[in-house]
């Protein structure tokens, strides 16, 4: 199990290695000379002009910049946010919570919601109930996020107003509340963009689950249970169900891409300041040191996603857990 | 005249629709792989109301000039024809600058279409590449050229073109396939790999190989043909999530450039005031909406014909 | 750009206050407003931003304000601020300032004549490279007679030498401004909570979240009515407005047509409309955004410049953006500041724009719609700041309007920040722009003054010396007439060279929360009299009842 672990955590370095340097290499391919008018850019502060100079190495040759950058990326020095004329990495450290929160809401929402929706199609497969769901797990599935997002809005915070517009509190107002009346406050700003992004997600999983579903359903060890008697019932929760969640939770592992750029537009619709909103708003501003963190920063969530999910999954299938040990 | 026109369409689509099904029907009889799956095709019903749609789509797309009541880029009349709600004259409405909503889906229809088919088709063609290479190649330089992959996978797709476009500047259209094309071949890639891992220890192969024959002919031969309904399915699914990235690209403003209409960026015209334009989201919206829809049953149905196995999309 | 007082449109009547109404027992309540950007610094001698200078002129104070005479010329119907009276030499060349004696900074300590002399300082200092130090010129030194007179003494005599001193230099503190360096002001952590002398102090800066002060209950006039004033700071101009009609915001400063329309519905919200000194133009770069040795290989010839003025339907694309809140601009002057003159201007006339553009060489010679010469295509990016929904819209107006005489526009939309940085960099073809201009004319020169092109705002290196010597003419002319005389011929000299398409005049209309009383609004700068403003107890809301106690985010 240790070995497992040490081994993925290993390829998971490498491959942010990798992606760091795509980025290195994407920045170095750019037309003009965005670093270079990072330091002849008389809005940041003389100083830290001079140490990006010193930081990027510009006067020297690739290959030293190279490990220049690899260096500051290792320390956790990510640069200098010039529209928010302070540190990258403070950048980042106000934003990357409220992601996670909507994030974790959505995830959880999403898989309790999708696995229920693919068992309830296996289970009654052909029936009115699937080809309904199955009719609306690819409507969602086809859809734009930026566009349901913005239905979303259109209908519940304009037509019918009963939610919040955008944001993540209510602006300024919200300093002076209550501690239940804050909670309340965010809840409310909650539903919408986590509503959206559980219907988007939730989709994705269940075409997943019911394929995964079908395909243990089909299985031996399944025909042997029924053989021996058992009722339908329970055949589905105990042997069923517990092996369709497998793949689920290698789709764990997948759905953190998906769900980093959901929350790109559902952030930018609603205002939620995240990291997907930071990054279209740096990109406005044109602050390329903050859209490169924030690039590198997402595949490392991804690969720690899904090292988690092949550490979960290792602990779930007792045939891997044999084999590791 | 402008129902004329359109009757005309649905007519033309319709009849190829007929066409495509009768030719299906008679490939599906001469058997083999293909022709089995495209008898299954045929009589999927919901498969057949998809090709319907789609094949109107791209006779929409097609004929674009002919369909659009008006050319999409002028202002009609800034003044008094501004931001008007769906009308007779304007079934979708006008937007700020007094251009016709529907006229501009029209062509934006055209340019999303062929934005998402050129790219996939630039990815599928690298992607079966570099995963044949990979798999038939096997051994270390598959090893390494698999890690590349999982590390470009490990980027989520969105933040790589959002970095690309925040470096670049707004691009031309062409540059807009290229660089959708070129980061969507990623997952094509492994699922080839895969394929052709598997191909290689087929009899046909292993007997081609002991024979010694040359690698041109075996990948030619015996691998690529083994691939190619992975890599059609691939493509179909891919194209709706080509085409809904594109949207969003453009809808945030860094994919296709105004005047130039798309469905991603009419609905970013609109987004200024959600609530008073709301024609300027909704139509385009249900556009892509039913298009990527329309992708998406025919590839699960293609796949479930052709590959009873997962296949992700591209 | 810069916010002073207007002689000519003010409707403000300044009620100096008296001396001992500290604390009144209706005051209270919150208002906040609602922006689409961020400022870029809050202490007045560096901000740049409408958003900064509005938080900046509520913090800081100046010696006088203009007053309800519309006077600019001499101190007739000036009110004393900062300073209590003054006293001019016989000879006109110098003046002493008293100060008020009960003038404190928001930290504690009085007020003094250092840090007048101080200030005048940081003002003309190039390494601070304020954008009034081009108006100073004429002033040569400040001395500290006492601690609380200090004298400001001129080269020359001229009209507006009162109001140079009085209005243009805000006072800042010396011993909290003096520990920083000078070519830091713009970046110095220590800046970003200024401590200013007004009725409203500092109390914190989240940047892309707010900005908050509140009442100066100690301020030497009094307290304001108001316990404190947020700016709520969203990304653009329609997040903005969203939080100002969902009610999370109370005022929103420039209206739209559709806002107007749409607060007719809302009646708990009051629409204010009051004069404007804002000018809108599309600016030409007269240099080569790659080498600005180089004219522009476009803009270079006024040619050009003028035949795309021409393709322009000015009266139609104002109509179509602002409606009834704003008309077709003359010149970079506010009709305001004609005084019943009329200018020659560019006119419509898109058959006309094309033949002289074929007259100059840019003739569509492979049919596709451009005209090209010399192997380059009439072509080049058009920057607008998202912050402004009138300007993205007047863009894509502009581009269909040039396309029909074969010019290609290609827009280039960004966070108004970015555009700021753009246009200082001179990295750019045309952009969107508006400036806000002062009580007189003379301070056009600030904008296309030659002087401001290396050190000032003059970015699109627009060089003409025949409309710098005319501005000079008639800055320093003492017969009204004249001056008169000479203005106008900087303006048709100016207007003749085109080096901007003169767009549009904004009528400003500001919507408000009903139970916000306002008092009358300056056309350059509407807070000026922001103390005065209150809520009366019983139409009081919650967050009217925070009182004067700090936020617990």
């Amino acid at each position: 199990m240790r070995a497992l672990v040490a081994r993925r955590l290993l390829q998971a370095v490498v491959i942010v290695a990798i992606a760091a340097t795509a980025t290195f290499l994407l920045v170095q391919l750019a037309p003009g000379d965005p670093l270079g008018d990072l330091v002849t850019n008389p809005r940041v502060p003389a100083e830290v002009r001079e140490r990006l100079r010193e930081r990027w190495g510009l006067d020297r040759p690739v290959h030293e910049q190279y490990a220049l950058y690899v260096r500051n990326l290792a320390r956790g020095d990510l640069g200098w946010s010039f529209s928010q004329s302070r540190p990258v990495a403070h950048a980042l450290v106000d934003a990357l919570p409220n992601t996670m929160l909507l994030m974790g809401v959505a995830l959880i929402g999403a898989f309790v919601l999708g696995v229920a929706t693919g068992v309830v199609r296996a289970a009654r497969r052909g029936s009115v109930a699937d080809r309904a769901l199955g009719a609306g797990t690819l409507f969602f599935y086809s859809m734009p996020d930026f566009w349901l997002a913005i239905m979303a809005m259109l209908v519940f915070a304009y037509w019918v107003p009963i939610f919040p517009t955008s944001g993540m509190t209510t602006a300024v107002i919200y300093d002076y509340l209550s501690p239940a009346g804050k909670l309340l406050d965010r809840l409310r700003h909650l539903v919408l963009p986590a509503t959206t992004l559980v219907l988007l997600l939730a989709a994705i999983i269940a075409r997943y689950q019911r394929a995964a579903f079908l395909d243990v359903a089909t299985q031996d060890f399944v025909r042997t249970a029924r053989a021996k008697g058992l009722t339908e019932r329970a055949v589905l929760w105990r042997h069923v169900l517990r092996n369709a969640l497998l793949p689920v939770i290698t789709l764990l592992g997948l759905a953190l891409p998906m769900l980093v750029g959901g929350a790109v537009f559902i952030e930018h619709v609603f205002a939620w300041p995240g990291m997907g909103r930071l990054v279209v708003v740096a990109i406005a501003a044109r602050d390329h040191s903050l859209v490169m963190a924030i690039v590198i920063l997402g595949s490392v969530l991804v690969t720690l996603g899904s090292l988690l999910a092949d550490v979960l999954y290792a602990v779930a299938d007792p045939r891997l857990r044999l084999h590791a040990r | 005249m402008m129902l004329v026109r359109w009757a005309l369409a649905i007519a033309l689509s319709a009849a190829v629709a007929a066409a495509v099904g009768r030719l299906w029907a008679r490939m599906g009889a001469g058997g083999g792989p293909w022709g089995t799956a495209l008898a299954r095709l045929r009589r999927d019903r919901g498969g057949m109301v998809a090709l319907h749609f789609l094949l109107f789509v791209a006779t929409v797309a097609l004929f674009a000039r002919w369909l659009a009541p008006f050319d999409p880029n002028v202002q009609l009349d800034i003044i008094n024809l501004a931001s008007r709600p769906p009308s007779v004259a304007h079934p979708f409405g006008t937007d700020i600058y007094s251009r016709d909503v529907l006229s501009r889906v029209v062509h934006g229809t055209r340019i999303s279409l062929s934005v998402a088919c050129l790219a996939i088709l630039l990815s599928i063609t690298v992607g079966t590449a570099y995963g044949t290479s990979a798999g038939y190649l096997g051994g270390r330089a598959d090893a390494v050229m698999m890690r590349v992959i999982d590390a470009l996978l490990s980027i989520p797709r969105i933040l790589m073109l959002l970095a690309i476009f925040a470096l670049w500047g707004r691009v031309s259209l062409g540059a807009l396939v290229l660089i959708l094309g070129l980061t969507g071949w990623f997952a094509t890639s492994r699922l080839v790999r895969a394929q052709v891992l598997s191909l290689k220890t087929e009899e046909m192969v292993v007997a081609a190989r002991a024979l010694g024959a040359r690698h041109r002919r075996i990948v030619w031969r015996h691998i690529l043909p083994g691939v190619t309904s992975t890599v059609v399915v691939a493509a179909t699914l891919g194209i709706g999530n080509v085409i809904i990235l594109e949207a969003g690209l453009s809808f945030l403003g860094v994919g296709v450039q105004p005047p130039t209409a798309s469905w991603g960026n009419i609905i970013s015209d609109g987004a200024s005031n959600v609530a008073g334009l709301w024609w300027m989201s909704l139509f385009p919206g249900l556009a892509i909406v039913l298009t990527v829809m329309a992708f998406n049953i025919i590839g699960d149905a293609l796949r479930d014909a052709l590959d009873p196995r997962e296949i992700q999309p591209a | 750009m810069l916010s002073r007082a207007l002689p000519v449109l003010v409707l403000a009547v300044f009620a100096a206050c008296r001396p001992g109404d500290r604390g009144s027992a209706d005051a209270g309540g919150t208002m906040i407003i609602s922006v689409g950007a961020e400022p870029d610094a809050l202490l007045p001698i560096t901000t740049t931003s409408l958003a900064g200078n509005q938080v900046a002129d509520i913090m800081f104070e100046r010696l006088a304000e203009p007053g309800d005479s519309m006077n600019t010329r001499g101190d007739g119907g000036f009110v004393p601020e900062l300073a209590e009276s003054w006293t001019w030499s016989p000879d006109s060349l110098s003046i002493a300032f008293k100060l008020h004696p009960e003038a404190k900074w928001h930290d504690g300590r009085p007020v003094t004549a250092r840090d007048v002399a101080f200030s005048f300082d940081i003002h003309k200092d190039p390494e601070v490279g304020s954008s009034v130090a081009p108006l100073l010129s004429r002033i040569d030194s400040v001395t500290v007679s006492d601690s609380l007179t200090a004298v400001v003494w001129y080269r020359q005599r001229y009209p507006e030498q009162f109001l140079d001193a009085a209005f243009q230099v805000r006072i800042h503190p010396e011993h909290w401004l003096g520990q920083v360096k000078r070519s830091e002001y713009t970046t110095s952590p220590v800046v970003r909570s200024p401590v200013g002398s007004g009725r409203f102090k500092f109390a914190r800066w989240e940047p892309g979240t707010l900005v908050e002060v509140v009442a100066n209950t100690e301020h030497y006039r009094g307290r304001p009515k108001l316990d404190r004033i947020l700016w709520t700071i969203a990304p653009d101009f329609n997040t903005s407005a969203t939080r100002f009609f969902s009610g999370e915001a109370d005022y929103l400063e420039y209206l739209r047509p559709e806002n107007v329309e749409e607060i007719k519905k809302h009646p708990d919200l009051t629409i204010t409309r009051y004069g404007s000194l804002d000018y809108g133009f599309v600016w030409f770069n007269l240099r080569d955004p790659r080498n600005n040795a180089r004219p522009h290989p476009i803009f270079g010839d006024v040619g050009v410049r003028r035949a795309l003025s021409m393709a322009v339907d000015r009266e139609k694309a104002v109509r179509s953006v602002l409606g009834d809140l704003g008309f077709v601009a003359v010149g970079p002057l506010p009709r305001a500041h004609l005084f019943g003159d009329t200018l020659t201007t560019i006119g419509y006339d898109p058959e006309g724009a094309k033949r002289l553009l074929d007259s100059l060489g840019w003739r569509d010679t492979n049919g596709d719609g451009i005209r090209e010469k010399g192997g380059r295509q009439l072509r080049f990016s058009l920057a607008a700041p998202t912050s402004s929904q009138s300007r993205l819209q007047f863009s894509v107006i502009l581009q269909a309007m040039l396309r029909d005489v074969g010019a290609r526009v290609e827009l280039d939309h960004m966070e108004l920040r970015a555009f700021q940085e753009l246009l200082a960099r001179k990295r750019w073809d045309a952009a969107m722009q508006a400036w806000r201009t002062d009580p007189t004319p003379s301070s056009v020169i600030q904008t296309w003054g030659i002087a401001s092109i290396k050190d000032g705002v003059n970015f699109g290196s627009y060089e003409s010396p025949a409309f710098d010597a005319a501005i000079d003419s008639a800055t320093s002319s003492m017969d009204a007439r004249r001056a008169q005389e000479y203005y106008h011929r900087a303006y048709e000299t100016i207007i003749a060279d085109a080096p901007a398409i003169w767009l549009y005049e904004p009528l400003n209309a500001a919507g408000h929360h009903s139970r916000i009383k306002v008092a009358s609004m300056r056309p350059d700068a509407w807070w000026t009299r922001i103390h005065e403003w209150s809520i009366p107890r019983n139409e009081r809301i919650p967050r009217d009842n925070i009182g004067l106690r700090a936020a617990t985010p």
